[in-house]
């Protein structure tokens, strides 16, 4: 018995929790975010702010086609080889993009990292967008389209309902009439002004903070540049259909969400957004007597404004009732049981910090729109009242806006709720 | 130097006096393209996989070249067509040589040896029916 209990305690003090990490601006101008868990495998991410609503309003579709050209040839290497190099140093090499930013993610075991950075320095911020490399990157850009989920069509929709014509109303993905528009010398203008070192940062997990900063002052790929701001897209609400036959619809209700640098809203939107996820819960049972047949939150937040919503995939003729009675639950929303909401929030951040990946997308995003740190955030869901998650609840569901895809016909329109 | 090609960008493996010099009485004697008023990469062998694919990027990257060539290629079949050649004033001089080509094929040969030494997977380029 007592050896037991020795042991059990002995367990509980080898498990620490996650390392916090470690933030850096250095002198170039380039911010360095490094969280050393131990683990075996690294991550690496160069990111940039350089996501879709830097698109100008003619450049619809740009960030599709300069993130696909990632694992191309860059200014001074071919691609084959540096793609050949990270792989056979046991790295995977992916480019991502979000509204906001646009990068490059590698994962590599721990003692390849620093070979990795240089690979990873060269392949995210010095592109060539070579003439003749432009037809072999097309038919990628037409895959993409391919494999659109409807849920992925509606996400996209429904920024454009709610942002309408300002930058985070651009969608990720080129649209099919706009592939192959965009010539070498734009793509290589857009580069110049975004893949900078005052408009970047550099994360590692699992790397040692010592290799990542030496990395960040010495490298000479990445060039030197200021930030670039934003233009300001607030939350204004609206409609987005699409028509397709059959009897289902995709339907997203969002209203306004969180900032992603304030971490008093950050906390009230986790908050609703696990009211919202849980399968069973309060507000889809009040919905509608029988339930709803399925649905999950919609949660982003982004430079200036944010989303916070429901997914719901329903049939045509219940989507009428099913979304009248969704938008007078969220504004009444009533959280019963607020302190076990608040450890399912609680428990989201947490899952997710155990992923090493989303953590690295997570710090990118942080570091440069000067957001909190998870930890930051846990705190602040610790200490939140419900009086603070009601008034997020009122200014956000004022305007809110519905995106539909399938059978709409019946649904109500976002003015007339 | 006088035997340098007047093109600064363009460096060749051997650039010494022997080299240049050597280079220049080539040009100047050997090759039969001056009268006609051509530049050598106009001459250089076009079927070969890795001339097509540096004058496709050509195309692509310096259309107004690539049109330069087009036009010179077409004076000087007219001219081989009816037994003539150019006034000697006319001929292509020493300074005007560009060797337009040369980055392009560089470029095609570094890939060459790259994938060689890395996937050695064949080209699009190469893999395409003609």
């Amino acid at each position: 018995m007592r050896s037991s209990l020795v042991s059990k305690s002995a367990v509980a003090a080898k498990i620490k929790t996650t390392a916090s990490p470690l933030r850096a601006k250095l002198s170039n101008g380039l911010q360095v975010v490094s969280q050393d868990n131990g683990g075996a495998v690294s991550q690496l991410i160069l990111a940039f702010r350089a996501g879709s609503r830097y698109q100008s309003t003619t450049q619809q579709g740009l960030v599709h086609h300069i993130r696909n050209f990632v694992g191309r040839d860059v200014q001074s290497y071919p691609g084959l080889q540096l793609v050949w190099a990270s792989a056979a140093s046991g790295g995977q090499m992916n480019s991502f993009a979000s509204r906001d930013i646009l990068g490059v993610h590698m994962a590599v075991p721990r003692d390849t990292a620093e070979y990795a950075l240089s690979i990873l320095g060269q392949v995210a911020s010095r592109p060539a967008f070579k003439p003749w490399e432009i037809e072999d990157v097309l038919p990628t850009i037409r895959a993409d389209l391919t494999r659109k989920t409807p849920y992925g069509i509606v996400f996209e929709d429904i920024h454009r309902a709610a942002f309408r014509n300002d930058s985070l109303g651009h969608s990720l993905y080129a649209q099919k009439n706009e592939i192959g528009r965009f010539g070498s010398e734009e793509m290589k203008e857009f580069a110049k002004k975004h893949f900078v070192n005052g408009n970047g940062v550099l994360v590692g997990i699992n790397v040692d903070s010592e290799t990542l900063n030496n990395y960040g002052e010495q490298n000479g790929a990445i060039q030197d540049g200021s930030l670039v701001v934003s233009h300001l897209s607030p939350f204004r609400g609206g409609d987005y259909r699409r028509t397709s036959p059959g009897s289902a619809v995709h339907v997203i209700i969002a209203g306004t969400g969180a900032q992603n640098n304030d971490v008093k809203q950050l906390a009230a939107q986790s908050i609703i957004a696990a009211h919202i996820q849980t399968t069973v819960s309060p507000l889809t049972q009040n919905i509608l007597p029988g339930g709803v047949p399925s649905g999950s939150a919609v949660s982003a937040s982004y430079d200036g404004s944010g989303l916070i919503g429901i997914y719901l995939n329903t049939t045509a003729a219940m989507s009428d009732p099913l979304v009248r009675r969704t938008v007078e639950e969220f504004r009444n929303l009533k959280i019963k049981n607020l302190e076990g909401t608040k450890r399912r929030a609680i428990n989201e951040i947490l899952f997710n910090s155990q992923n090493t990946v989303f953590t690295g997308f997570d710090l990118a995003t942080a570091a440069l729109h000067k957001g909190p740190e998870p930890s930051a955030i846990i705190e602040e869901i610790q200490k939140i009242q419900e009086k603070d998650v009601n008034g997020f609840v009122k200014t956000a569901f004022e305007r809110i806006a519905i995106s539909a895809y399938g059978n709409c016909s019946g649904i109500t329109y976002s003015d007339e709720i | 130097m006088a035997n340098q090609a007047a093109s600064k960008a363009i460096q060749f493996a051997y650039n010494g006096t022997i080299a240049s010099t050597l280079r220049k009485f080539a040009w100047t004697n050997l090759w039969g393209g001056r009268e006609y008023g051509l530049q050598f990469h106009d001459t250089y062998f076009e079927p070969a996989p890795e001339v097509t694919e540096a004058l496709r990027r050509l195309n692509l990257k310096e259309p107004h070249v690539f049109d330069q060539r087009k036009i010179r290629l077409s004076r000087a079949h007219t001219l081989a067509l009816h037994g003539e050649k150019l006034p000697k004033a006319e001929w292509t001089k020493w300074n005007q040589e560009s060797w337009y080509l040369k980055p392009y094929l560089d470029e095609i040969e570094a890939e060459k040896k790259a994938r060689a030494e890395s996937s050695g997977l064949i080209p699009p380029y190469e893999m395409k029916q003609h």
